[in-house]
């Protein structure tokens, strides 16, 4: 309903939830959905407005000037070089500057690990889609794109940011909904196996004393990986050797092998 | 003018007005919703099934709630407005006034909800605290004494000090300086507003990491006579880094950054002392740092600086504490604890908590480091050398 509404309203969805538990996949498999365009823009700190929005072509400039220098006056090759053929499009400013009949799905993937004030670049992008290049004027969407942000929540975000979005949480699934994901990604997967998998993950996901739960992500990699070592059913050993897939913490990986051999059958 | 639905009101106007007084209601139980997320959700009611209950829920959710936490208390605030739980002098409940649309529940009752008057579920400060109500608990909140001016000054000083002193380590953020790596891009910017001529070359560095201040605040019972001056402390910590994050903890913990963060100093004493359970029980730090790590894992990262503001006192087994401190200690920049007592002539550290806690510590300050004009480098340049993080005598 969130995916929906956010369409529907034409309003920015925040999606805040564990890593590995599908944030970045669900727009992934709205685009698909949709048959529109992927726009993504990865996070990370000191991410500007240079690698967001826009940027000039600097060598491409220095090079025109170079040429017309001799022949153009220097208002004429500086009205040359700032425009449209000189602008390099980054991926917020390509989801806005898209024509009227299709609506791109934008991904602002993992926007807590960018900075303050990246948020307030955003400010402008997500309330009124539209962006300001001083050497060109406002650019404003035609058609406004269906946009995703996820958040690991490793800071808090801004008010100003969360008051301009939906806003939905997504938590790990229960262990029926976690079968079923197994089973539709990795279609291979013997039904029995993908529920022992999905069951034997939700028990780790329940120590309380671990560092990093293992979100979706890492039981499809485990189940891939099982898979691809052609076992049938899950035994002591077998998780032994291959939790690492699963858990990625050295701390956890010893609280793990610990507690849950245990728990396992010796073979299957 | 009245702003409560009419029998007569058309059935669109009459569920805008019931979406009005339950956004009035979820302010009013300290649920932040702004005008923007109200226009929301009343236009999300154009999109779904209004009449049925989980999926108005469901978009009362999306559109209102801004956090896992808020996701939590509008969940209480939704059953107790829409199920009729809350009958307040001026606003008709559904299930008094017949002429309102009504919703039909997709969940199975099991047992029939018990009616609650406005007075037990509001109380007269216009608060209410969802999930922390009991019977034999005190209505109003933990009551926290307001600090005097200049120690308020003197703290807030040190809190700036603090930030400068933990932020050591560099981020990615590349920043101007003289010396540095040359930026090509911002030279060819710069230099195309001349002409194109190679004039001036810019240099970049990287700038510090902004540090994160993650502050776990005790509220229990041993901690009142400390409470103002503590309180201010973390006030003062939380503002100087803007996405520090303030959770306070007795027996279980519970995030207050926005009740912090909203406010000033003197409106946030009021909103965080209604969120707070009354200070009278004791303390679980173990548990309650294991909730910590355990929701809030992925906030504990290389720049990160962990504030434990308690006295030590703590009714749990010490072992888990110095588990947890472990833990949490080797994903973050620095563990700092802040123990009011830590300044006392003749202070030693007997707490069982506090003593477990130490070999994981990288510093054990009292709020008077904060105050005090004495320089707090030398106290952190001491973490860094990992010396004991004994508290240190000021000269």
């Amino acid at each position: 309903m969130a995916v929906f509404l956010s369409a529907r309203l034409g309003k920015p969805l925040l999606v805040e939830g564990e890593p590995g538990c599908g944030k970045t996949e669900l727009a992934k498999a709205l685009a698909v959905a949709t048959g529109t365009e992927l726009i993504r823009l990865q996070c990370f700190e000191g991410l500007d407005a240079r690698s967001a929005l826009y940027d000039w072509d600097y060598p491409k400039q220095m090079l025109t000037i170079r040429i017309h220098e001799k022949t153009e006056t220097p208002s004429a090759v500086e009205k040359e070089i700032f425009s449209e053929r000189f602008l390099l499009r980054r991926p917020l400013l390509r989801a806005l500057d898209g024509d009227a009949t299709h609506r791109p799905v934008l991904l602002i993937d993992e926007v807590d690990r960018s900075d303050e004030e990246f948020e307030g670049l955003l400010l402008e992008v997500l309330s009124d889609f539209q962006v300001t290049i001083p050497e060109l004027g406002t650019i404003k969407a035609l058609r406004i794109p269906i946009v995703i942000i996820t958040s690991n929540r490793t800071r808090e975000l801004s008010d100003a940011l969360k008051r301009r979005c939906l806003y939905a949480f997504v938590g790990y699934p229960d262990l029926d909904k976690e079968t079923e994901i197994l089973r539709a990604r990795i279609p291979q997967l013997d039904a029995r196996l993908a529920r022992e998998i999905a069951g034997f993950v939700q028990r780790i996901r329940g120590e309380t004393d671990l560092v990093r739960r293992p979100g979706v992500a890492e039981t499809l990699d485990w189940a891939a990986a099982l898979l691809a070592l052609n076992r049938k059913s899950i035994d002591r050993e077998l998780v032994r050797d291959t939790l690492g897939f699963l858990v990625k913490d050295a701390q956890d990986l010893e609280l793990v092998r610990a507690r849950h051999p245990e728990d396992l059958p010796d073979s299957a | 003018m009245s702003t409560a639905a009419r029998p007569g009101d058309p059935p669109a106007e009459r569920i805008y007005h019931r979406i009005a007084e339950f956004v009035t209601f979820l302010r009013e139980s300290g649920i932040s919703v702004g005008i923007g997320a109200e226009v929301d959700l009343a236009g999300a009611l154009e999109t779904i099934d209004v009449l049925d209950r989980e999926e108005f829920r469901s978009a009362a959710r999306i559109t209102l709630g801004k956090s896992p936490e808020e996701l939590r208390r509008l969940d209480a605030a939704f059953d107790a407005f829409w199920s009729g739980g809350v009958v307040r002098p001026g606003i008709p409940s559904p299930g008094h006034d017949s002429s309102a649309p009504r919703m039909r529940s997709t969940r199975t009752k099991t047992r029939p909800e018990p009616r609650l008057n406005a007075d037990e579920v509001i109380p007269p400060s216009g608060v209410t605290a969802f999930g922390v109500y009991s019977a034999t608990a005190p209505a109003s909140g933990h009551v926290l004494a307001p600090l005097g001016e200049a120690e308020l000054r003197a703290l807030r000083r040190g809190a700036r000090r603090f930030r400068l002193v933990t932020s050591t380590l560099p981020g990615r953020r590349l920043g101007r300086a003289r010396r540095g790596s040359l930026d090509l891009y911002a030279t060819l910017r710069h230099n195309l507003r001349r002409g194109g001529e190679w004039l001036d070359l810019i240099r970049r560095r990287p700038l510090r990491g902004r540090t994160q201040f993650l502050i776990l605040w005790d509220v229990s019972g041993s901690m009142r006579e400390h409470d103002a001056r503590c309180f201010a402390l973390v006030h003062a910590l939380e503002r100087v880094s803007r996405s520090s994050r303030v959770f306070a903890f007795s027996t279980t913990i519970e995030e207050v950054t926005e009740e912090v963060r909203r406010h000033g100093y003197r409106r946030a004493l009021g909103a965080v002392g209604a969120r707070l359970t009354p200070a009278e029980g004791g303390t679980q730090i173990g548990p309650c740092l294991r909730e910590f790590s355990e929701h809030e894992g992925a906030a504990l990262r290389d720049h990160t600086v962990v504030v434990i503001v308690s006295d030590g006192w703590d009714l749990a087994e010490s072992g888990v504490v110095a588990e947890q401190l472990r833990r949490i200690g080797h994903r973050v920049d620095s563990v700092i604890w802040v123990s009011p007592y830590a300044r006392r002539p003749g202070f030693e550290p007997r707490t069982g908590a506090l003593v477990a806690a130490l070999p994981h510590l990288d510093a054990l300050l009292g709020p008077e480091d904060f105050e005090s004009r004495f320089p707090l480098r030398p106290l952190v340049g001491k973490i860094r050398r990992e010396e004991p993080p004994l508290p240190l005598a000021m000269t």
